[in-house]
C-alpha cells in the first residue's frame, strides 16, 4: 500500500521530456515529492470537513468520507500511552562491547555480548543464547522508581531464533519486581518473541515494605524462558524503561485525535475533553464544571505535550490517545553509474510515498507542476495544473 | 445488548441491591453525547464540561420537585432542643417524632418565634454607646433571649382538656372571638429553622423524643447519589438538550421552543410515573369515598 517513488519519478521524467529540456535532478525531485505528499495529505482534513456537509452515499466503495478515511487510515495510530522521553535505565540501546548498567545473569550460558550483523539488520543488539544447562539466561538492572508513578518497560527484539525447529518458539520473559521480594508488586510478561517484535510491560512500583515509602528499588529483568538447552538466540536492540507521564505525545504526531481515560475498575474508556487555558480557568470556577477524576479535561501545552486535569488521577487508571502521524518524507535513493543516477531501492534511507495507491496520479501532476515552476516551463505548469484541476473536479463534483 | 451483566450471585451478595432502577449521571452524560451530539445531530459540537454543567443542573431541578424524597435522619433531641441540619440539606419535606409503636407524628413549623442575633449591650443600655464592642466589632451573645424563652416555655398546646383560648366573654359577643387555630390544634410540638446558624430548634415538648427529619438534597453531594431513576431518564435528556439549545446562539427559536415543550412534557411524565399511583391501591382508597373525610 505504498506508492513506489521510482515509478513516480520515471513518470514525471517521461512527461517532462527528460531527454530534451525536462531533466529533474534526484535532489530536486525529492524536495518536490515531499512537498506534493504534504499538500495532498493536508488536503484530506479539509476535504473531510467539506464532505461532512454534503449527503454521502451508502455504496460500498465510493462514499467520499469512506474513501478519505481509508486514505488516512495508513497514518492512524491508536491507543498510545503517553510516555516520557527520559530514559531510566543506564543503557537502553547498545554499542559494541558495552553493556554498562546491565548485570549478567546468564548462569553457565555464554555471557551476553553486543553484536551487529546481518541477522539483526546491522542494529547493535545485546545477544543472549541458551547454550548452557541453565535454561533461562537473562540480564537485569536495579533502578529506583517512584511508588506513585506508572512506568513502561519496552523490549525490542531485533532477532529471535529457536534452531530446534518450526514447532518450537523463542520464549521471552520480561519482569519487573521489587528487590525486597516478589510476593506483591510483581509484573511479568511471558510471550513468544519474533524478529522485529516490540513488547511492553506497564507497571506501578509497589512500596513492598508498606511503610509509605515514596520510592522502591525495582529489578528490570529481561531474558529467555526456555525449558531445555536448545541454543535459542535472541537479540535485544532496545530495553527501555520510561515513565508513563500522561503528558508526552509522540514526536511524529501530525494531528491529535481523541484522548481517552479508563478509570480504575471501568471496562471502557471515556473521552477526555480538550479545553483551552481560558476555558479551563472558567471551568475551574464552577463546582459543576471543574475537571474531576470521573470527567477529566486536558489542555495542549505544546505540540508534543498535554496537561491533564486534575493532575492526580486515580491509581490504576490509564490514559491513551489516538493520533494521525506525520507522513515520512519520500526519498529516491541512487547510485551513480557511468555518470548517471541509477535507482537503488535497497538503500537503508530509501523511502516510498506513504500515501494511498489511488494518489499516484495526483502525485505525478503535483510534482510536475512544481518542477515546471522550478524549470520556468509554463507549458508543463499549465498542463499539470489543468489535469490536476480536472481530476479534482471529477472527484468532487 | 442486554443490560444486566452482573450474575445473580454477585447481585444478591453485593451492595447494589435495587440499583437497576437507577442510571448514573455519568451514564446519562455519556449517552447524551452519543445520541444528541455530533454530525447530523441536534447539537453539532459541545464540550463535555458544558454538558456536565447542564446535566447537574437538570439533576438538581428534578431532585427538587420530581424525584422521590429518600433522605431522612433520625435523632434523639437533646436538652438543647437543637438539631444541626444535614450536610446536604436543601429543604425539609417532613419533620416528625416517633412514638413507641414506630408511628410518626408530624411536627409543624411555627412562624411565631425565631433566633435573632443577640447584641450584647452595655451596663447602661439607655446611654450611648449602647452596644458592646471588641476590636471595633459588635459583641454578640451566643443565644437570643427569644430562643431561650421559646425553649423554656411549656407550650399551651400541651393542655389538652378544657383549654380556654379566650376566657373573656366580651370578645365573642362583639365578633372578635377567633376560632381554633388549626396549625396549633395539635400537641405534637413545633419547630423553626435557624437558617443562619444551620440548626432546627424544637419546642420543649420534643425534648428526649426521637425525631425524624425527612429532607431533599440536590443529588450532587456524592458520586454515589448522582443517579437518576429510569422513569426520569428521558426527562434528563430533554432537560439537558433544552438547556444547551436555549443557551447557544444561532439556534432557531422553533428548535428551542420544541425542546422546551418536550422538556416540560417529559418532566411531567416523570413526575406522574414517580408518583407511584397504583390502580388497585387507589381503588382501595376510593372505596371509603362515601365516608366522612377525616384528618
Amino acid at each position: 500500500m505504498a506508492i513506489s517513488i521510482n515509478t513516480v519519478y520515471q513518470k514525471v521524467l517521461a512527461i517532462a521530456n527528460k531527454e530534451q529540456r525536462g531533466y529533474i535532478t534526484p535532489q530536486e525531485f525529492n524536495l518536490f515529492a515531499d512537498q506534493a505528499q504534504k499538500e495532498i495529505f493536508e488536503q484530506y482534513f479539509y476535504d473531510i470537513n467539506q464532505f461532512n456537509r454534503v449527503p454521502g452515499n451508502s455504496t460500498e466503495f465510493s462514499d467520499q468520507l469512506y474513501m478519505l478515511e481509508e486514505k488516512i487510515s495508513a497514518f492512524r495510530v491508536n491507543g498510545v500511552s503517553m510516555v516520557s522521553s527520559t530514559e531510566l535505565v543506564t543503557r537502553s540501546t547498545f554499542e559494541a562491547g558495552v553493556t554498562t548498567g546491565w548485570t549478567d545473569s546468564t548462569g553457565d550460558n555464554s555471557a551476553p555480548t553486543v553484536v551487529t550483523e546481518a541477522l539483526n539488520g546491522y542494529v547493535p543488539s545485546l545477544k543472549l543464547i541458551n547454550d548452557g544447562s541453565d535454561d533461562d539466561p537473562d540480564i537485569y538492572e536495579d533502578i529506583i522508581l517512584s511508588t506513585s508513578k506508572k512506568y513502561r518497560l519496552k523490549v525490542k527484539v531485533s532477532y529471535a531464533v529457536d534452531p530446534t525447529g518450526a514447532g518450537d518458539s523463542v520464549g521471552l520473559k520480561i519482569q519487573a519486581f521489587s528487590t525486597a521480594g516478589t510476593e506483591d508488586g510483581y509484573y511479568l510478561l511471558q510471550v513468544s518473541a519474533v524478529t522485529g517484535g516490540e513488547y511492553f510491560l506497564d507497571f506501578e512500583p509497589l512500596d513492598y515494605a508498606g511503610g509509605g515509602g515514596a520510592t522502591e528499588t525495582y529489578r528490570i529483568q529481561v531474558g529467555l524462558e526456555e525449558d531445555t538447552l536448545d541454543s535459542t538466540i535472541i537479540h535485544f536492540s532496545e530495553i527501555s524503561v520510561k515513565e508513563i507521564d500522561n503528558t508526552t505525545l509522540a514526536s511524529d504526531i501530525y494531528r491529535l485525535g481523541d484522548v481517552t481515560y479508563k478509570n480504575t475498575g471501568s471496562s471502557y474508556p471515556i473521552g477526555i475533553s480538550e479545553v483551552n487555558t481560558a476555558e479551563l480557568t472558567n471551568y475551574n470556577l464552577s463546582l459543576l464544571t471543574r475537571p474531576t477524576v470521573s470527567n477529566p479535561a486536558y489542555v495542549r501545552s505544546s505540540n508534543t505535550s498535554i496537561t491533564i486535569y486534575p493532575t492526580t488521577l486515580t491509581s490504576g487508571s490509564s490514559v491513551s490517545y489516538n493520533y494521525v502521524k506525520n507522513p515520512v518524507s519520500p526519498k529516491w535513493t541512487y547510485n551513480v553509474v557511468l555518470g548517471k543516477a541509477v535507482y537503488n531501492g535497497s538503500a537503508s534511507d530509501a523511502k516510498d510515498f506513504e500515501l494511498h495507491d489511488s494518489e499516484e496520479n495526483t502525485l505525478v501532476y503535483k510534482i510536475l507542476e512544481l518542477a515546471g515552476i522550478s524549470m520556468g516551463r509554463a507549458d508543463i505548469v499549465q498542463a499539470a495544473a489543468t489535469r490536476s484541476i480536472q481530476e479534482v473536479q471529477q472527484q468532487k463534483s | 445488548m442486554a443490560l444486566i451483566e452482573e450474575t445473580g450471585s454477585n447481585y444478591y451478595n453485593g451492595n447494589n441491591i435495587g440499583g437497576y432502577q437507577f442510571t448514573s449521571l455519568q451514564d446519562i452524560v455519556n449517552q447524551f453525547m452519543i445520541a444528541y451530539v455530533g454530525e447530523d445531530k441536534i447539537i453539532g459540537r459541545i464540550k463535555k464540561p458544558d454538558i456536565l454543567f447542564h446535566a447537574q443542573r437538570a439533576l438538581q431541578e428534578l431532585s427538587f420537585d420530581t424525584f422521590k424524597s429518600t433522605k431522612a435522619y433520625e435523632v434523639v433531641i437533646p436538652p438543647s432542643l437543637s438539631m444541626p441540619l444535614p450536610q446536604d440539606y436543601v429543604n425539609y419535606t417532613k419533620v416528625c417524632w416517633v412514638d413507641k409503636s414506630g408511628v410518626e407524628h408530624r411536627i409543624y413549623p411555627t412562624a411565631d418565634t425565631s433566633n435573632p442575633s443577640n447584641i450584647a449591650q452595655t451596663a447602661t443600655p439607655d446611654t450611648a454607646p449602647y452596644y458592646e464592642f471588641t476590636n471595633n466589632e459588635l459583641v454578640l451573645n451566643t443565644e437570643s433571649d427569644t430562643s431561650t424563652s421559646f425553649k423554656n416555655d411549656n407550650p399551651n398546646e400541651n393542655v389538652v382538656n378544657d383549654f380556654n383560648y379566650d376566657d373573656e366573654l366580651y370578645d365573642p359577643n362583639i365578633g372578635q372571638r377567633f376560632g381554633l387555630d388549626p396549625q396549633r390544634a395539635q400537641i405534637n410540638g413545633s419547630f423553626y429553622i435557624d437558617d443562619i446558624r444551620g440548626f432546627i430548634n424544637f419546642s420543649s415538648n420534643i425534648s428526649g423524643k426521637t425525631v425524624i427529619l425527612k429532607y431533599i438534597s440536590d443529588s450532587l453531594g456524592t458520586d454515589a447519589e448522582m443517579q437518576v431513576h429510569k422513569f426520569a431518564e428521558e426527562a434528563m435528556y430533554k432537560q439537558i438538550a433544552y438547556a444547551v439549545l436555549s443557551t447557544r446562539s444561532n439556534v432557531p427559536e422553533y428548535v428551542v421552543a420544541r425542546f422546551k415543550k418536550e422538556a416540560f412534557a417529559s418532566k411531567r411524565v416523570a413526575k406522574l410515573r414517580l408518583s407511584n399511583i397504583k390502580i388497585e391501591e387507589i381503588t382501595q382508597v376510593l372505596r371509603g369515598k362515601s365516608k366522612h373525610i377525616k384528618h
